[in-house]
């Protein structure tokens, strides 16, 4: 086959380097998701380790004018208005260029309606400028149901309608979609046959893609092919406590300890009462967490991707030991958990590398229950919640509590169930002194009581 | 709100699936007595996969549990649709290839197939003419025959996925294969291709028509002129997909040699991986070269695993490996390694920049890392045995298995099929892993395909397949390739153990 079969006019752009930085570009009318799609991409983006940031066009007005009146602002014929939005466009975009350029962001994402092929063409002509390469994203919908929901999840709560009443807000909200409406061309096959993009219709119900050049390109796709908006709650925990727990020790592949067996029984007794839909559980294939999934009488998955961070060298080790045979790995690892990968062990960041099927199989599926350990229940929460790589090696995960997380609004509620049964606390604090010369006492400093 | 269909896992299938004891779901074991059982189950762990299985009066108990992770809940029956010469039956074989690769036991049905078993003799397009009764009715039987293969693969022999490889091209032909997925509780995916231009069709024709057993018997302007028109007897009643009249339908349409793609109600996991895998396949013309570290340390006292440094010999290939590289005047060539240090020695030798995988680092061994295989039988006879009973299968004691290795590999895979010009310094069995892939080997011919030291691999797709060269570099090497030896009963002697273990110092 010859290589003609390459999309032709590639050789018409700019040469990028392959690690040229990528500005993603929302288009669509108000309340398509746009914003939405944007942070849900921004936050899986910095999880899998790309620097990620959102420009949302919208903020930038919002500082602009300070007060919103009304949806009159957004009528095309606002001369007033069109400029002031241009220049919030303009504003934006310089933003995303210090971003992408100056501050080693590799992907921004410029959310706003961007719904005429005018504006969209400014746009990649600044993209060929600064040797960025552009993604369309668009959402299309018309169904009156989602619009409404969508309004009545994200707008009625927003700055621009905090004096308003729901109704008020609505009526305005609808104006302000008219606006958009007689001047929106979508992304088309034909014209817009050489942009690379993605056009999501109805929700996810239907795709079009067009031209995807490269590996982050072809995962975004991926992503938001594989993303929904169904209701659902996912609910995260480790296994019971073990036997290794109360020693102190990491690792392992023990089993459960008494108390660690009636948590498991009261586990059960929750998620019936929870009386959650098809609810899917999913273990690792260590027997602590397969034990406490055998307490709950449903059916369950095993994924060897769950398995607890492996600690290679260290495993079934006390800290007191670590300090005591690897003083200086000890202090590497306070120095920079995240990234500190243990002597033929695994670090954080590998983790979440193994990590990110579990994720992308949680967004394509609905109520799910994940029994797993205290790094890989980290790493999970740190995607739901969208905390730093700084932040993710110590969020709190204690066992015998169950994190509920239900995805509301832009975000995600948590709602934390302690099932009231004791264990011991595995959580290490990071020591105030992490250097590699430190005493024994400033390392263990901060190890939890144990046997 | 308005949502997806709810439980987007359930199946469309409105009837039982006939003859089939289990339904489409699996029957959730774990419910079928009262639901909080009184004492959990104990657990032992299966010693070949190392996996913690519930046990009743100590033996194991079939459980969901132990199931690998469901990719479906019922079969799935994958349907192309296109012309002639649009790459159907190319992408009908790469992604069975493929799904058999990940563990997705998938067969594909070739209806071009069963007409050459049937009739024998082709003799020209006339046989494809719409008004050509005798030739409808062959063609009709032969499809029914397909799926007929089909439903018993699926149905009866455990099979996942097949793909049903023919023209498909009218609706009325679509809504007869929809109505028997339906009747035995198939999921039906559609994956159409569509494309006009002529250098592409022409291209097709040349790769893989002439070489057809329809065209044995004439020269190439006469089959190429065939070949044509009967393409031409499918145009006029050529029904694409259409976003409107089939948006019930789940599929994906695949514009321009994958430049566009339409993608339609992708209802599960399956289909998910598949659109996914299918929007990153390319046909330009590129190789994948493969091949070992140099050797190591480790290799020449006959120990396995470990993170050792490249022996004299080993430099001396990383020199030869370098200057072939140069020779082989390679447009944009790619170069991994994994993060072990011996295939990052070797890629420092050449002088072009790398990328350091961490999953392409070698099977971990677990307790056994840097053990000779005599050590391994002295001090793990059982494990030892388990496995060359099953070496695909069998994990290591807190290490890996084959099987573990493949799921590792698979964004190594996905990435190769996006990228063009590549080489990768991998290890023995990464480097088995991979090669399985490209030459579609069985889970059982996998760990004991021949990798052996020193040598490169170049694989040049052609055709629906890949050609293999391959190159040592002589310079010397100690073997490192252990066969399944005569013996694997678990109370066989040292002996036989150690029969097939290459020599080293």
């Amino acid at each position: 086959m010859r290589g003609s079969c390459r999309p032709r006019n590639t050789q018409d752009r700019p040469v990028c380097m392959t690690n040229c930085p990528t500005l993603i570009v929302t288009v669509g009318l108000p309340a398509r998701g746009k914003t939405y799609i944007s942070k849900k991409l921004t936050r899986y983006l910095n999880w899998i380790g790309v620097p990620t940031k959102e420009f949302n066009v919208g903020d930038y007005r919002r500082e602009c004018l300070k007060i919103y009146k009304s949806f009159e602002f957004f009528r095309p014929d606002n001369e007033e208005g069109v400029k002031i939005r241009r220049q919030c466009a303009l504003s934006a975009l310089n933003d995303v260029r210090q971003y992408l350029s100056v501050e080693g962001g590799q992907v921004a994402v410029f959310d706003a309606t961007n719904t005429t092929r005018d504006r969209r063409v400014t746009i990649m002509k600044f993209a060929e400028q600064n040797g960025f390469k552009v993604f369309f994203v668009e959402s299309v919908c018309e169904d009156p149901d989602v619009i409404a929901q969508n309004i009545v999840q994200v707008k009625l709560g927003n700055p621009d309608y905090v004096h308003c009443s729901s109704d008020e807000a609505i009526a305005d909200f609808m104006k302000r979609i008219k606006c958009y409406e007689s001047s929106y061309q979508p992304l088309d096959e034909d014209l817009d046959s050489d942009v690379s993009f993605i056009k999501i219709m109805d929700v996810g119900c239907r795709y079009l893609v067009n031209r995807v050049v490269d590996h982050i390109q072809s995962r975004i796709v991926y992503y938001l092919m594989n993303i929904h908006i169904t209701p659902r709650s996912i609910y995260l925990c480790r296994h019971g406590e073990s036997d290794l727990n109360i020693q102190g020790r990491i690792g392992g592949d023990s089993g459960l300890s008494a108390r660690g067996k009636e948590y498991a029984k009261r586990l059960g007794k929750f998620i019936e009462e929870q009386q959650i839909k098809d609810l899917k559980v999913w273990t690792s294939q260590m027997k602590r967490t397969i034990q406490t999934a055998e307490c709950l009488g449903v059916p369950y998955e095993q994924w060897k991707s769950l398995n607890e961070i492996d600690a290679g060298v260290c495993e079934e080790m006390m800290y007191e030991e670590i300090q005591e045979h690897f003083p200086l790995e000890f202090a590497l690892r306070d120095q920079d958990k995240y990234r500190y990968r243990y002597p033929k062990g695994e670090s954080y960041e590998d983790l979440v590398q193994r990590l990110e099927p579990v994720i992308m199989e949680l967004e394509r599926q609905e109520n799910v229950l994940v029994i797993c350990h205290q790094a890989v229940m980290r790493c999970l929460l740190a995607y739901f919640l969208d905390k730093t790589s700084h932040e993710l090696p110590y969020l709190k995960c204690p066992l015998h509590t169950v994190l509920k997380l239900t995805p509301v609004a832009y975000g995600c509620k948590v709602e934390s169930v302690y099932l009231g049964v004791d264990a011991v606390n595995t959580h290490r604090d990071r020591p105030e002194n992490v250097n590699v010369q430190r005493s024994t006492e400033d390392a263990l400093q901060t190890v939890p009581a144990h046997l």
